[in-house]
């Protein structure tokens, strides 16, 4: 049901699959990608992508077009595509950026990606042919401090960023080169690279991480506050509040237009239930419900020496650290059904979906 | 002396105009560098005026609390003061005199009944009845750490870990 990978001792800053999820690119917080094959039940390293000068911070790899960009606080990013069975490394050129790159992403369709970097800058890169480098157009609405996370809207022109400064807003991310048509969309009418469309609130919390809903209508994040948030395009000027209970999330998941899964400092993923209508987002349950009815059992046979009675026994959880990223890792039509989660003490856990409350 | 030595390895390593980064002001070896060095000046940033905080301006009216107060209802006196606490104020004094009126309230409250008091609280205001528990802790000599040890165990119980990352987060601090 549960698969649980290891990849040693370290953290896994940031994680990527390829197309048939046989291979794992993941950043363990070292100058370098690595790339892992499973062969014969194990994880063999296959590849190591070094040419950063300092920590990755982010990897994403696009599944059909086969390229991996990689982001670091080098000020950098690279383009990685596989010729003749070695990973070389393209041109990005990011104008003006003098500090790190926190995250990097493709778009749907695979012919952009989006930066977001530690002095304020959003990106939005494409092929140069001619020149045959990476170019970007910077967004000159820049958001007021360290931009931490991006998501793309499934029509391949819209993006939305995260930042520090408490805002989730979403540019437009047309690029005239290489997109035909700028395309309608529920969030507004498209006509400029990096038009500012929307701008949320995070009630004064630093936004850890966004997301679109599969089909693009709602849009959630979670922030530093202990608060998940989400709004629809129906009615963009609502925004719902989750207050929760728990500790900070770091990650957050849609895997279908209204079921969303948060996970982060809490050591379980968690499963809320968006209802646009209601106006609210309601918990359903934790994902790893199941693993901690067993563990309890075996930790309360190891406390019945009387001098360790008076501690409580804690429920043993997948995770045994902060999850730092969450993916898809199948998908059926739109939805999701499975997830691969990865946290600070090197492991890589796949959860299965199936016979979850997810509503469609 | 460092001096030269690093004056010399930087312009080799930029051979430019550096842009200036404020935070060396916090290292002394930069800093001393500093007139050696090509650096472009700093921008003098004006203050641009905050949008979070300074807007809706609210605080609890002292009349309103001593008569609610002197009626000996306790819970609706910190319930008022919580509704009408100056969160997005500046100015300390405002945050002070509020603060005395939630913490003096709180005090009153016997630990038997605090319990209820938490659980009367609309949910909303409980984020804020944790920031003044904070606020006490910073007074030990003024409020009783032991009652607002029971204050912080009653409300925690009702809202989690969340509200206690919410106090050391939100910028709208009482």
């Amino acid at each position: 049901m549960t698969e649980v990978h290891s990849f040693g001792n370290l953290p896994v800053i940031a994680h990527a699959w390829n197309k048939d999820r046989t291979q794992i690119a993941v950043s363990l917080g070292k100058n370098d990608v690595r790339i892992y094959q499973k062969q014969a039940g194990k994880w063999r390293l296959i590849h190591t992508l070094s040419e950063h000068l300092s920590r990755i911070l982010a990897i994403d790899w696009a599944p059909t077009t086969n390229r991996i960009v990689s982001a670091s606080a080098d000020y950098n990013a690279y383009v990685w595509s596989f010729e003749n069975n070695v990973w070389k490394q393209q041109m990005v050129e990011l104008q003006r950026t003098s500090r790190a790159v926190c995250c990097a992403k493709w778009s749907p369709n695979e012919n952009k990606f989006a930066i977001g970097s530690s002095d304020k800058n959003v990106g939005i890169c494409y092929y140069e042919t001619e020149q045959r480098f990476w170019a970007a157009e910077m967004i000159k609405k820049k958001p007021k401090s360290t931009v931490t996370c991006i998501a793309w809207h499934p029509n391949n022109q819209l993006i939305v960023a995260g930042s520090c400064d408490y805002r989730v807003r979403i540019y437009s991310a047309y690029i005239k080169a290489v997109d035909g048509q700028p395309q309608v969309s529920s969030w507004g009418t498209i006509t400029n690279t990096g038009d500012l469309l929307h701008e949320f609130q995070s009630e004064s919390g630093w936004i850890h991480d966004v997301c679109f809903s599969p089909l693009g209508e709602n849009l959630a994040w979670v922030s530093h506050n202990s608060i998940i948030f989400a709004v629809s395009a129906k009615n963009s000027s609502r925004t719902t509040m989750e207050i929760t209970n728990y500790l900070p999330f770091r990650c957050i998941i849609f895997v279908s237009e209204s079921t969303l899964i948060v996970a982060g400092h809490e050591f379980s993923p968690l499963i809320y239930n968006y209802d646009e209508r209601k106006d609210s987002i309601d918990f359903v349950e934790k994902l790893d419900q199941q693993e901690t009815s067993t563990g309890k059992q075996a930790v309360n046979r190891l406390f019945d020496q009387p001098s360790m009675q008076t501690q409580t026994p804690e429920p043993i959880s997948t995770h045994q650290s902060m999850i730092t990223q969450m993916l898809p890792y199948q998908t059926d039509h739109t939805n999701i059904v499975k997830i691969s989660s990865t946290d600070l003490f090197g492991q890589v856990v796949i959860w299965n979906l199936s016979g979850r409350k997810i509503k469609k | 002396m460092i001096t030269q030595k690093f004056v010399n390895k930087v312009t080799l390593e930029f051979g430019r105009l550096i842009e200036y980064d404020h935070l060396w002001e916090d290292n002394p070896a930069i800093k001393e560098a500093m007139p050696h060095l090509r650096i472009s000046k700093p921008e003098i940033k004006k203050k641009k005026k905050d949008d979070d905080l300074s807007t809706n301006v609210v605080e609890p009216d002292e009349n309103e609390w001593k008569r609610l107060i002197d009626d000996m209802k306790y819970v609706r006196a910190l319930e008022y003061v919580l509704q009408n606490a100056p969160v997005r104020a500046k100015d300390p004094d405002k945050k002070k005199k509020a603060a005395s009126m939630a913490l003096s309230t709180m005090m009153k409250i016997k630990t038997s009944e605090i319990s209820d008091a938490v659980n009367s609280i609309p949910v909303p205001l409980r984020d804020t009845l944790m920031k003044y528990v904070y606020k006490g802790f910073e007074n030990p000599k003024d409020y009783s750490s032991s009652a607002l040890l029971t204050w912080h165990e009653k409300v925690l119980a009702a809202t989690g870990l969340g509200s206690i990352v919410r106090v050391l987060t939100d910028r709208r601090t009482v």
